[in-house]
C-alpha cells in the first residue's frame, strides 16, 4: 500500500514510530555499549590494577625478605636477629595476604575467563620457586640461628639469590602480562567508545534526516492539502463554487478534499436550483399579480352583482310581501266565497220552509175566507170539519217549517260561534253536526252519511276554527263524490288523543298530488270549477295550532281518508 | 583454562587406580581412632603440638611434588608453599622446626610406624598394619 493512501493517524504513527524506533535503538545501543565499556573499565580497575598492585607488593616484600635474611645472617646480636625474625614474620604475613588477594582476584578473572594462560604459567612457576625459596630459608635460618654465618650467607648468595631472581622474574612477568592485558582492555574500551560514538553520531544524523523527511512528508501530505483546502474554502465563502481540490491521497485529508468537492458541487447545484426556483417564483409572482388583479376585477363585479342581488332580494321581499298580502286577500276572498256558498245554502234551506209557511199561510187564508163565506152565506160548500182539519194540518206544517228554520239558524249560530271566539271546552260532535246541517243542500240527499261517534264529545279547542276545519273536510268529501257515495265520520279515543276521521269513497287523489295536498292553493278539483284550494292548508294550520296532527291517505279510485288527531285536554 | 581443569581431572581419574585414595596415617599408639579436618590442620600448622594423652605430635611432609601431597594439602585448604610459609613463621617465632619431609611414601610409612605420636599421609595402596589409619580423604570431583 502506498504511503499516501494510509490514514492520517497511521501516517503519523508510522512517522513518529520510525523516529521513536531509531531513537530507542540508539539509546539501547548506547546503553549496551556503555555497559561494555564500563565492564572493561571495571575489569581494569577492580581486577587488573589490584592484581598488579598485589604482585608488586609480593615482589617488594620478597625482596625485603631477602634483605632481612641477609641482615639476619650478618647480625651478631641475638636481639637484632630476633628483630629481623619478627620483621620476616611480618613480611611473610604481608606476602601471604597479597597472595590471598591475588588468588581471589585470579579466581574472579578465571570465572570470567579473563585469566591469561601466560600469567597462569608464570604464577605456577612463582609458586614453585617460592616454595623452593622457603625450603632454602629453612636451611638458611637453621644455619643463621646456629651462627654459621659464612655458610648461611653463601647459601643466600648462591642458591637463594638464584631462586629469588627466578621468583622475581616471574612476578615481573606477571606484572607485564597484567599491564599488557589492562592496556588491551583499555584499548578495547576506547575502541568500543569510539565505535559507539561513531554509531551514535551516525544514528543521530539519521534521526535528524528521518525527522526532516517525515516532516517534509507531513507537509506534503497534510499541511499543503490543508492549506489548499483553506484557500478553497475562502474562495467558496467569496461565492466561487467552481473550486475543486485535487485528491492525492486516501487518508482523512483526501476524504476531506473529496467531501469538500462534493459539498461545493452540491452547493453549486443548490444555488442553481435556488436561482431557478427564484426565477420561477418571480414568474409565479407575476402570474399571481395578474390573477390578483383579475380577482379584484371579479370581486368588484361580484360586489356589483351582490348589490344587484340585494336589490333583487329587496324586490323579492317586496314581492313576497305583496304576495302575502295577495294571499291574505285571496284567503279572504275564498272565505267570502265559502261564506257566499254557505249563505246561499242557508238561504236555500230557509227558503224552503219559508215557502211552506207562505203556502200554508195562503191555505190558511183561503180556509178562513171559506169559513167567513160560510158565515155570511150560511151556505156550507165545504164542511167545517174539513176546513179546520186543513187548517190544523197547515198549522202543523207551519210549525214544522219554522222549526226547521230555527234549526238552521241555530246551526249557523253554533257553527260560527261568533260569540265564543276564545279557547273553551265544547262538544265536537255538535260542531260536526252543525257542519253537516249547513251542508244539507250540497248533499241534496244523494249521499249517505254514517256517523260513528265513540269518543267523549267534549274537548278544549278553538270551536270557531275547528268547525271551519270540519266544514272544509266535509265539503271536500262531498266534492270528491260526484253523485253517489257514503261519507263515514268516526270519532274515537286513543290514549290521551281524539281521532276524527272523514272517509269517503270518491275518486281519490293521485300520489303526486298527495305530496302537495297541504300546500296553499292546492286544489283536487278537476278544473270544471275554478276554486282556490285553501281548505286543507287552513285545516293544517288549525290542527297544528291545537297541537294535533292531520294525515291524508288516499288511493285513486278507492277514496280518501282524512284523519285528525287532537289532544284530549290542553 | 577449562581445558586445564579437565586435564587435571583426567589426571586424577587416572591416578586414582594408581594411588587409590589418600589416607591419613598415625603411629599405632596414638590415642585416637579418627581425626577431624580442623584437628589435622591444627596439627600440621603447629597450633596443637600434643595428642590428648600428652604425647608430642610429630608431623611429616612429603618432599616430592606428588599428587598425594597436593591432594592432602588441598584437602586442608592450603597450598604446600602456604604450609611452608606458616612453618617458616613458626620457625622464626621459635616454635620449632618444620616437619621433616620424606622423600617417598614408603619412607613416610616407615617413619610414622617407628615414631611415637607421628602423623603423616600416604596413598592407600602403601598402607599396612604398622600404622593406624585415621582418615581416608574423600575424592572430590
Amino acid at each position: 500500500m502506498h504511503y499516501k493512501n494510509l490514514k492520517l493517524g497511521t501516517k503519523q504513527t508510522l512517522g513518529f514510530g520510525l523516529i521513536l524506533f531509531i531513537m530507542a535503538s540508539l539509546n539501547f545501543f548506547s546503553i549496551h555499549k556503555m555497559r561494555e565499556i564500563q565492564n572493561e573499565i571495571d575489569e581494569v580497575t577492580s581486577n587488573w590494577l589490584p592484581r598488579i598492585s598485589a604482585i608488586s607488593e609480593i615482589n617488594l616484600h620478597t625482596s625485603n625478605l631477602y634483605v632481612h635474611q641477609l641482615q639476619h645472617a650478618i647480625a651478631i646480636d641475638e636481639v637484632v636477629k630476633r628483630e629481623q625474625q619478627a620483621e620476616m614474620i611480618a613480611l611473610i604475613d604481608k606476602i601471604n595476604a597479597n597472595i590471598d588477594a591475588y588468588d581471589s582476584l585470579r579466581a574472579e578473572s578465571e570465572k570470567k575467563t579473563l585469566y591469561a594462560s601466560r600469567e597462569q604459567r608464570l604464577y605456577l612457576h612463582f609458586d614453585e620457586k617460592w616454595e623452593q625459596y622457603l625450603d632454602l630459608s629453612f636451611e638458611f635460618i637453621e644455619l643463621s640461628s646456629a651462627n654459621k654465618r659464612q655458610a648461611a650467607i653463601e647459601l643466600l648468595n648462591s642458591q637463594g639469590q638464584r631462586v629469588y631472581k627466578l621468583l622475581s622474574n616471574d612476578l615481573e612477568g606477571m606484572v607485564h602480562v597484567n599491564r599488557d592485558e589492562s592496556s588491551k582492555a583499555a584499548k578495547r574500551a576506547e575502541t568500543a567508545f569510539l565505535s559507539t560514538r561513531k554509531v551514535i553520531t551516525s544514528l543521530f544524523i539519521l534521526t535528524i534526516i528521518f525527522s526532516a523527511i517525515i516532516t517534509m512528508i507531513f507537509i506534503r501530505y497534510i499541511t499543503v492539502p490543508v492549506k489548499e483546502l483553506e484557500q478553497a474554502a475562502k474562495k467558496v465563502t467569496t461565492g466561487d463554487l467552481s473550486v475543486r481540490l485535487a485528491i492525492n491521497s486516501k487518508d482523512e485529508i483526501g476524504n476531506m478534499a473529496a467531501s469538500f468537492n462534493l459539498m461545493t458541487k452540491a452547493l453549486a447545484e443548490a444555488r442553481d436550483q435556488m436561482e431557478d426556483q427564484a426565477s420561477q417564483l418571480k414568474s409565479q409572482q407575476l402570474v399571481l399579480q395578474a390573477t390578483n388583479e383579475e380577482l379584484q376585477g371579479k370581486s368588484r363585479h361580484l360586489e356589483q352583482q351582490k348589490e344587484e342581488i340585494q336589490q333583487k332580494n329587496r324586490h323579492l321581499q317586496n314581492t313576497l310581501k305583496e304576495l302575502h298580502a295577495t294571499q291574505q286577500q285571496l284567503l279572504m276572498k275564498e272565505k267570502m266565497a265559502s261564506l257566499g256558498d254557505l249563505v246561499a245554502g242557508v238561504a236555500h234551506e230557509i227558503n224552503n220552509p219559508l215557502g211552506v209557511i207562505q203556502s200554508s199561510a195562503d191555505v190558511c187564508e183561503r180556509c178562513i175566507q171559506n169559513i167567513e163565506q160560510n158565515g155570511r152565506d150560511g151556505e156550507q160548500t165545504v164542511p167545517l170539519e174539513t176546513v179546520t182539519r186543513l187548517l190544523r194540518r197547515n198549522i202543523d206544517v207551519t210549525f214544522a217549517a219554522s222549526k226547521r228554520i230555527r234549526l238552521i239558524v241555530d246551526s249557523l249560530k253554533n257553527f260560527a260561534r261568533l260569540d265564543e271566539a276564545d279557547f273553551q271546552v265544547v262538544d265536537i260532535h255538535a260542531g260536526i253536526e252543525s257542519a253537516l246541517t249547513l251542508l244539507t243542500r250540497e248533499m241534496q240527499g244523494r249521499l249517505t252519511v254514517i256517523k260513528k261517534f265513540v269518543a267523549p264529545p267534549e274537548i278544549g279547542c278553538y270551536p270557531a276554527l275547528l268547525n271551519q276545519v270540519f266544514l272544509a273536510l266535509i265539503k271536500n268529501a262531498i266534492q270528491a263524490m260526484h253523485d253517489r257515495g257514503t261519507l263515514t265520520i268516526c270519532t274515537a279515543q286513543q290514549d290521551d288523543r281524539i281521532l276524527i276521521s272523514f272517509t269517503d269513497d270518491g275518486k281519490g287523489i293521485s300520489p303526486e298530488k298527495l305530496q302537495h295536498i297541504f300546500d296553499f292553493g292546492f286544489s283536487a278539483g278537476d278544473g270544471k270549477r275554478i276554486k282556490l284550494g285553501t281548505g286543507l292548508a287552513t285545516a293544517y294550520d288549525t290542527v297544528q295550532k291545537h297541537g294535533g296532527e292531520i294525515r291524508v291517505s288516499s288511493e285513486e279510485g278507492e277514496g280518501t281518508t282524512v284523519e285528525i288527531q287532537l289532544p284530549l285536554s290542553r | 583454562m577449562k581445558k586445564y581443569i579437565y586435564m587435571i581431572f583426567l589426571l586424577f581419574n587416572l591416578a586414582v587406580p594408581l594411588f587409590a585414595q589418600v589416607t591419613v596415617i598415625a603411629h599405632r599408639d596414638v590415642p585416637v581412632e579418627k581425626i577431624k579436618k580442623s584437628q589435622l590442620l591444627d596439627f600440621y600448622i603447629g597450633d596443637i603440638k600434643k595428642w590428648p594423652d600428652g604425647t608430642a605430635v610429630v608431623v611429616f611432609d612429603l618432599k616430592e611434588k606428588k599428587a598425594v601431597k597436593k591432594i592432602f594439602y588441598k584437602y586442608l585448604g592450603k597450598t604446600s608453599s602456604r604450609m611452608k610459609s606458616i612453618w617458616m613463621k613458626n620457625m622464626l617465632a621459635g616454635e620449632g622446626a618444620p616437619p621433616k619431609a620424606m622423600k617417598t611414601e614408603k619412607q613416610m610409612l616407615l617413619e610414622v610406624a617407628s615414631t611415637p605420636g607421628a602423623i603423616g599421609f600416604i596413598g592407600q595402596t602403601f598402607v599396612d598394619n604398622s600404622v593406624k589409619v585415621l582418615k581416608t580423604i574423600p575424592l572430590k570431583k
